[in-house]
């Protein structure tokens, strides 16, 4: 298990190397000087040759990828241009808010998901089979932002039971800052309006980015859950008078959640790229919005700072899938 | 590793999902309520249109921070106006200059006090400015002429300057740049060479309102100051709630809900379905923005005036006014936007004529003949895109080839700097940072202010003109200046660098029982006079 680990790890390093390299290579390819974004529309000449020649933009482009990455490793991303700010400061600013609607909507998926699909599976053909094959199609079929507005119209416009857009109301002031997500820094801190504020503002954007992931996990929890249920240890365990519940809780649904958990790793990478429009149509201050700000600004130390950071997180998303694969089906291990 | 079961593990999951939900079916009152109305009172909620990039004055220059910079700080002077512009009064009474136009005296307010309870003298004013020239960001360019700023009493501030500008009290009162700062509370905090800021979280003003709070990508927060030396008569807000929502429908849906009081980012579409709706009301103003069409002179065959000239003829001025604009936008009749000092109407303007142009284009001689251009705009500038269009269309009548390009800004700053790789023909947009249309004759016409130095991007050169413009520029008066100004100008006009397209109209979305708005011609939609606004 720790060599499996270990040989992960290594190839999260050449995956890091390979997306900085693609990513310094296109943003440099684009004949646009990011000393004049920076300094704006008032700045000298001397100013921003000053100001290239801090940067390194004087420097021939692989002198200049290997100074960006030796910043790198001291944990230096660069300066935004919009922001002024580090990007690293940025990006621990906006990215746990990506992180909490993430994992709200990953949660929203699974809660709903699992459970109709396992009851698909056992009364399959019946009514509630048809209908989550509709709502399904439907989940897969329906774009993002679209499905966004819709719930904005109803349940802040029509029903007034849920906020629009942002992460807490208006009077309620910030929890204190632990880990950057509202819901768990007010749980921790006792901050109850602020756990209250945030839950309702997170439901939303969390339902409509859980949409697509929902069909999903419906579909494929089914599937599993169907092919469970022909084996001959179920077959055994029904003979031996085991109670129906008990048979395609414990014993089908466990081995039918694996493909699950793998689906649960893949659709995160997707859930980060969904949360770009959702982010937008919510104005929810997570990764998604400020990398968008960043790609029409040109910023480019963000877009290159946020696409290695993203990059990591989804490759170690990856190695936690693969070894919760373990925990699961005692069966599977790791030389 | 033991194993957690399945049953537990589904009655965890529907658990965490009752708490998800439970918030939903619970409105959140305490949101909606609204305290009762003494004179000051109440929450305003406004969207500014972009976060700021800085909330420090001498370091913001964008329209997203006008509202904040200009509700927590005061600048010497006040340009004021919903159609023409006029300086007003600040945290100066009253300003004179000397006989070379090279100094300017300043008398002070009395009685005015910062945030933090000190009291504004001449020194603080020395101090913002040293500091705001020092730190070189934002505006700080508009304010290189500025030599030294001298207390020379407790309220009595000179400025000497290296040449004379008779602007300068304009730009005394510009939004980003020229405010004054508490020196207790800046204390010994300079501004770091990337533009990071003590003042991005700590506010130093003498404004109506004080900063309580910035969420940093969510919202700023901020609350009355009992002690404004404008004093607090009449009815206002004691909360302001600055946000900037992207969504275009999240801005109208909460118009209509009255969780946002105002708002300006919306689509045409999204104004015009508001503007049905009861309780809210769409403002139409003229706006100082210009959307202007600016020729490369260095290029083949449009070095040529005769072929500017019939460039400028084959504009369907009119077409763009309702098919691009729908309407709210007027044709230009001058060099730069109307209600600004020193702008001077064309006596003969160029109009949307075919033959004209045919006739200009015949003139030109050999020069004149197979042409092709490439007309260049931003990616996500509609107006420009379907303005282009429509140019596209009207050129080819007459023989003209041009090729559509979308230039992201990023690169478009960075070619432009060149003449050999400047756009041939670029349809863009200004706004006047002070009150007067001389900051573009300057800027764009002067031919040693190409891109490195200023905006002259259509690298016009004359130096009839360049001799006008410096006299202009370097008048001890602006009485002095104008007649230069307008000589450049008439000049400029014939020699048709650009086309001078259309000046838009912009709309502002407003609850109805929000009153005191006055709109800004100079600072735009993006400003909101939040100390003169209150719920009726």
């Amino acid at each position: 298990m720790l060599a499996f680990v270990i040989r992960r790890l290594g190839f999260l390093v050449i995956v890091v190397i390979g997306v900085s390299m693609l990513t310094f290579a296109m943003s440099h390819l684009v004949p646009a000087d990011p000393a004049r974004l920076l300094l704006g529309k008032t700045a000298t000449p001397a100013q921003i040759t000053q100001i290239r020649r801090g940067l390194g933009l004087d420097q021939p482009v692989p002198v200049q990828y290997l100074i960006y990455m030796d910043h790198l490793l001291h944990g230096d991303f660069g300066q935004s241009i919009s922001s002024r700010r580090p990007v690293l400061s940025d990006f621990l600013d906006y990215f746990p808010a990506t992180v909490e609607l993430t994992l709200y909507a990953m949660l929203m998926a699974l809660v709903v998901g699992i459970p109709l699909g396992v009851l698909s599976a056992v009364w399959r053909g019946g009514w509630l089979d048809h209908f989550t094959r509709v709502t399904s199609l439907f989940g897969v079929s329906i774009p993002l932002f679209w499905l966004g507005l819709l719930f904005q119209l109803i349940f802040f416009g029509w029903l007034h039971i849920l906020p629009s857009d942002s992460r807490l109301d208006g009077n309620v002031a910030a929890p204190h800052h632990i880990t950057g997500m509202y819901t768990v820094d007010s749980l921790l801190t006792a901050n109850w309006p602020a756990l209250f504020s945030s839950l309702d503002h997170v439901l939303l954007p969390a339902a409509t980015l859980a949409f697509a992931t929902l069909a999903t996990v419906i579909r494929v929890t089914r599937s599993s859950m169907i092919e469970a249920l022909g084996k001959d240890y179920i077959r055994t365990a029904r003979a031996k008078g085991v109670a129906r519940w008990r048979v395609n809780v414990r014993h089908a649904l466990r081995n039918a959640l694996i493909p699950t958990i793998t689906l649960v790793g893949l659709q995160f990478g997707n859930l980060l790229g969904g949360a770009f429009l959702v982010e937008i149509v919510f104005s929810w201050p997570g990764i998604g919005f400020y990398s968008v700000q960043a790609i029409r600004n040109f910023d480019y130390a963000a877009i290159m700072g946020i696409t290695i950071i993203v990059a990591i997180a989804y490759t170690v998303i990856n190695l936690v899938v693969d070894l919760l694969y373990a925990v699961l089906d005692p069966r599977i291990t790791y030389a | 590793m033991s194993h957690l079961s399945i049953p537990r593990l589904l009655v965890l999951i529907a658990a965490v999902g009752a708490l998800l939900l439970a918030p939903a079916l619970r409105t959140s009152a305490a949101s909606r309520t609204r305290a009762p109305a003494p004179s000051v009172s109440g929450t305003l909620t406004v969207n500014v249109g972009y976060e700021p990039a800085s909330l420090d004055p001498a370091v913001d220059w964008d329209t997203g921070g006008e509202t904040y910079i200009a509700a927590v700080y005061d600048t010497l002077f006040r340009a004021v106006g919903a159609t023409r512009v006029s300086l007003k009064p600040g945290l100066a009474t009253r300003w004179s200059v000397s006989r070379d136009g090279k100094t300017y005296t300043v008398t002070l307010r009395s009685g005015v006090h910062f945030h933090d309870g000190s009291t504004l003298n001449a020194q603080a004013v020395k101090f913002s400015f040293d500091r705001f020239l020092k730190a070189k960001q934002g505006s700080y360019g508009i304010f290189s002429e500025i030599k030294r700023v001298q207390a020379v009493g407790a309220h009595t501030v000179k400025f000497v300057l290296t040449y004379p500008f008779a602007s300068f009290p304009q730009t005394l009162a510009m939004i980003d740049g020229p405010e004054i700062v508490s020196p207790k509370t800046v204390g010994s905090h300079q501004i770091a060479s990337n533009g990071a800021s003590y003042l991005d979280s700590h506010d130093a003003g003498t404004g109506p309102y004080e900063l309580v709070s910035y969420l940093h990508n969510q919202r700023i927060v901020l609350k009355a100051f009992p002690g404004y030396w404008g004093g607090w008569k009449g009815k206002h807000f004691a909360k302001v709630v600055l946000q900037w929502p992207a969504s275009s429908s999240t801005q109208r849906l909460r118009l209509q809900q009255g969780t946002l009081d105002g708002t300006i980012t919306m689509t045409p579409e999204d104004f015009a379905a508001v503007s049905h709706s009861s309780g809210i009301q769409v403002q139409t103003h003229t706006a100082q923005t210009i959307f202007d069409v600016r020729i490369n002179t260095t290029k083949h065959g449009l070095n040529n005036v005769h072929v500017r000239r019939a460039l400028s003829y084959a504009y369907d001025y009119n077409g763009v006014v309702q098919g691009v604009f729908r309407g709210l936008a007027a044709k230009m009749r001058g060099v730069g936007p109307t209600g600004l000092k020193n702008f001077f109407p064309a006596s003969h303007p160029y109009t949307f004529d075919l033959a004209k142009a045919q006739a200009e284009l015949k003139a030109a001689g050999s020069a004149g003949k197979n042409l092709t251009f490439t007309v260049s705009y931003l990616p996500d500038d509609t107006p420009s895109i379907q303005a282009a269009q429509i140019f596209q269309a009207d050129c080819a009548k007459i023989g003209i080839k041009i090729n559509l390009q979308g230039i992201p800004i990023a690169t478009y700053s960075n070619i432009v700097t060149k003449p050999s790789t400047d756009p041939d023909i670029w349809f863009g947009q200004w706004t006047m940072d002070y009150a007067d249309d001389a900051e573009m004759y300057w800027s764009y016409f002067y031919s040693k202010n190409t891109p490195n130095n200023g905006a002259n991007v259509m690298y016009y050169k004359d130096h009839v003109v360049d001799e006008l413009l410096l006299k202009a520029q370097h008048a001890t008066s602006e009485a002095k200046a104008a007649p230069y100004w307008k000589a450049a100008v008439n000049r400029i006009y014939q020699a048709a660098p650009e086309i001078w397209t259309v000046q838009p109209r912009e709309q502002i979305a407003l609850r109805s029982n929000i009153g005191g708005y006055q709109y800004s011609f100079l600072f735009s939609k993006f400003y909101w006079p939040v100390y003169s606004m209150y719920r009726k």
